[in-house]
């Protein structure tokens, strides 16, 4: 095992390895997470490797569902396979251009349920995912008992959210880094060796 | 042969109050009013209106005197013989398969025998029988016996309590203190009976046996022999419902989006609960509102998987309902199942009660997106054996379950969004990106007429922000086709 850093509210100016917190079980369920990346940063496949991680079967828990929301119709179900989520419990709710009514609509339902293990999706700016949404969707989240991820735009670091988690996600040499802005009842981030895998 | 019978006294008032749960829910006194000789007489109360003193045989004047109040409906009829045959389907469900009905006597009647070591005795069978149809609303009460019509006279007739049984061989001894009536005799006969003073069974077997038919009519011997297993009596099963089917009546019609998701809840928990009986579970429904005039409006929810709670249904079917356009107020709600599975209790952790409701949850949510966004918006990835990124993935239907092929994964990375059509890229916007894996060749499609030559590449720029381009190797142009979000 190699060795962790434990955050809790006093965040270490550290940066670390997105695959760090792939092992994000200590996340509290029924909870929400801000991934907060520009395009093409692996804050979504790091979102669904969270997902995967989620989505096993523990002694306390069966294997569940994971959800995708995708309002513009683009996911592509292979890097969910690559990224270690189960197909067979993947539920995908696409559109082409769907509104941001839309889009809370599916993330209030999806994480309202207690087959579901995780809620990811990839929410716009104007999305208009406000403070009251973001509320909103933690209660679901809490009422369903999933972790709901939520890859945002980076300008989104000023916007008010619920979520427990809050990381900046930026693009590196070796893979995907992580800049906690808000960790709240601590989160295990360990590191693994690099390579991203997915 | 052994018989249970069950008896429902109370049905027409018992269905008019399941049509109208508003009269129910408040407790209003009703009455069921038919003509007979030129004036209305009441022939079915609800325990609300007899509490106030209404008669059962009185007349309409006459009640309404009693309980200025009482709510006056005409019987339904046709709603008491669906009834009686949606019990009678739940019984071959769940009890034994030859069952049938006796309209005239309200009664459910089964074939037991040999069945009884199935709930452990005869005692246990009519006790979970009973508890069954109390559970769905009906005050019942029920016997089992060596004959249908002993079973039936034994259940309407007996004193002592709710059920009975006659041991196997003593259904005579248990039948000797009921009145003649309960052996569904004739006016003439009765009244005959009556005039010699015969008030019980066991007066009448003491009477010669072979007087019987010239002072009482052919019927009595027969009826008696019938009940007391001298004659044949046999179940007359006739065709059942296939499904469970259930409807409320909505006073006056309404469009009222409230009132029709409280018939709903209503709908949702008898049939569930119906289901439940027999071991089943929803796992396709056919709504319909009905209007006073027109086609009713209906829609199907097929679900993933079988639905047992009734709060997971109502969230399916209210979904539907906030999204319809009925235009019309609705006169009547019904709610008819078009498949249910048979629900299993198997030992273990494999299929244990938790993935169950894991299964059922899951069904609701696809119920609920579905209903709210429709059906092609809510899928399952299916990954096929094709090089072609575009044509990688099978949109199937969230209710499929996937039979995923092991031979479908490409080996490389693949992006987390695929554009819809490949952009076009200049060749100085590729000279800025740095390479990071490739080429990766991927060269097929020759046979289909969509052949494809291309290398991909996986570049980042600057920023380390990764895309997924390829050289279309026949043009040499470059294009874009994903993003490593």
């Amino acid at each position: 095992m190699r060795p962790s850093a434990k955050l809790s509210g006093k965040l270490p100016a550290t940066i670390f390895r997105a695959s760090a917190l792939v092992r994000a079980q200590p996340i509290a369920v029924g909870s929400l997470v801000d991934l907060l990346a520009d395009d093409g940063s692996g804050a979504f496949a790091l979102a669904l490797r969270m997902a995967a991680d989620k989505q096993r079967p523990t002694s306390e828990s069966p294997a569940r569902t994971v959800v995708v929301v995708d309002p513009t119709g683009d996911f592509y179900p292979p890097a969910a396979h690559k990224a270690g989520v189960d197909l067979e419990r993947l539920l995908v709710v696409r559109a082409r251009s769907a509104n941001a009514a839309w889009l809370l609509g599916c993330l209030d339902e999806a994480l309202r349920s207690r087959a579901v293990a995780a809620v990811v999706a990839r929410v716009r700016r104007r999305d208009g995912l406000d403070g009251p949404a973001s509320h909103r969707l933690r209660v679901a989240a809490e009422a369903g008992g999933g972790l709901g991820i939520f890859v945002r735009p980076l300008d989104d670091r000023s916007a008010v959210s619920a979520a427990a988690v809050r990381l900046v996600v930026r693009g590196s040499a070796s893979g995907p880094a992580l800049e906690p802005l808000r960790v709240r009842g601590g989160v295990a981030l360990e590191s693994f060796r690099a390579g991203r895998g997915m | 042969m052994r018989t249970l019978a069950i008896v429902l006294p109370h049905l027409p008032i018992e269905v008019v109050l399941r049509a109208s749960p508003d009269l129910a829910r408040g407790g209003r006194p009703v009455a069921l009013v038919e003509a007979r000789g030129g004036s209305l007489h009441v022939v079915a109360a609800s325990r609300a209106a007899l509490e106030l003193g209404v008669q059962v045989g009185s007349t309409h004047a006459n009640a309404l005197a009693v309980a200025p109040d009482l709510v006056v409906r005409d019987r339904l009829p046709e709603e008491e013989r669906a009834a009686l045959r949606a019990l009678a389907r739940w019984a071959s469900l769940a009890l034994s398969p030859r069952s049938a009905v006796d309209d005239a006597r309200r009664a459910v009647l089964v074939d037991v025998k040999g069945i009884d070591h199935v709930h452990g005795s005869e005692a246990l069978l009519l006790e979970r029988a009973l508890g069954d149809l109390r559970a769905f609303g009906y005050e019942v009460r029920g016997a089992i016996a060596d004959t249908p019509l002993g079973a039936l006279a034994l259940a309407e007739f007996h004193r002592a309590g709710p059920s009975v049984i006659a041991e196997p061989g003593r259904t005579l001894e248990a039948l000797l203190p009921l009145p003649p009536r309960a052996l569904a005799l004739d006016e003439t006969a009765l009244k005959r009976l009556a005039a010699v003073g015969v008030e019980t069974i066991e007066q009448l077997v003491a009477l010669p046996r072979r007087t019987l038919p010239a002072r009482l009519g052919e019927a009595v011997l027969e009826r008696l022999d019938r009940a007391l297993g001298v004659r044949p009596d046999v179940l007359v099963a006739e065709p059942l419902p296939e499904t469970v089917h259930e409807r409320l009546l909505l006073e006056g019609g309404t469009d009222s989006i409230e009132a029709l998701a409280l018939a709903l809840e209503d709908l949702a928990r008898r049939t569930l609960a119906v289901l439940a009986a027999c071991s089943r579970a929803a796992s396709g429904v056919e709504l319909s509102f009905l209007h006073e005039d027109g086609a009713p409006t209906r829609f199907e929810v097929r679900l993933a998987s079988p639905i047992t709670q009734a709060r997971a249904l109502l969230g399916v079917l209210r979904e539907r309902l906030d999204r319809l356009d009925l235009g019309r107020p609705v006169v009547a709600v019904d709610l008819r199942v078009l498949d249910a599975a048979l629900v299993v209790e198997k030992q273990g952790d494999l299929f244990s009660p938790r993935d169950a409701g894991e299964a059922e949850d899951l069904a609701c949510l696809i119920g609920r997106l579905e209903g709210r966004l429709g059906a092609r918006h809510v899928c399952r990835a299916e990954l096929v054996a094709e090089h072609r990124p575009e044509r990688a993935v099978n949109w199937q239907p969230a209710d499929n379950a996937l039979a995923p092929d092991p031979a479908a994964l490409a080996p490389g990375r693949r992006p987390t969004r695929l554009l819809e059509s490949p952009r076009p890229l200049e060749p100085e916007q590729v000279a800025r990106l740095r390479r990071v894996l490739g080429p990766e060749r991927i060269e097929t499609g020759f046979w289909d007429g969509a052949e494809v030559r291309r290398d991909y590449w996986i570049v980042a720029d600057e920023a380390f922000r990764e895309s997924w381009i390829f050289e279309d190797l026949d043009s040499g142009r470059w294009f874009l086709h994903g993003v490593f979000d």
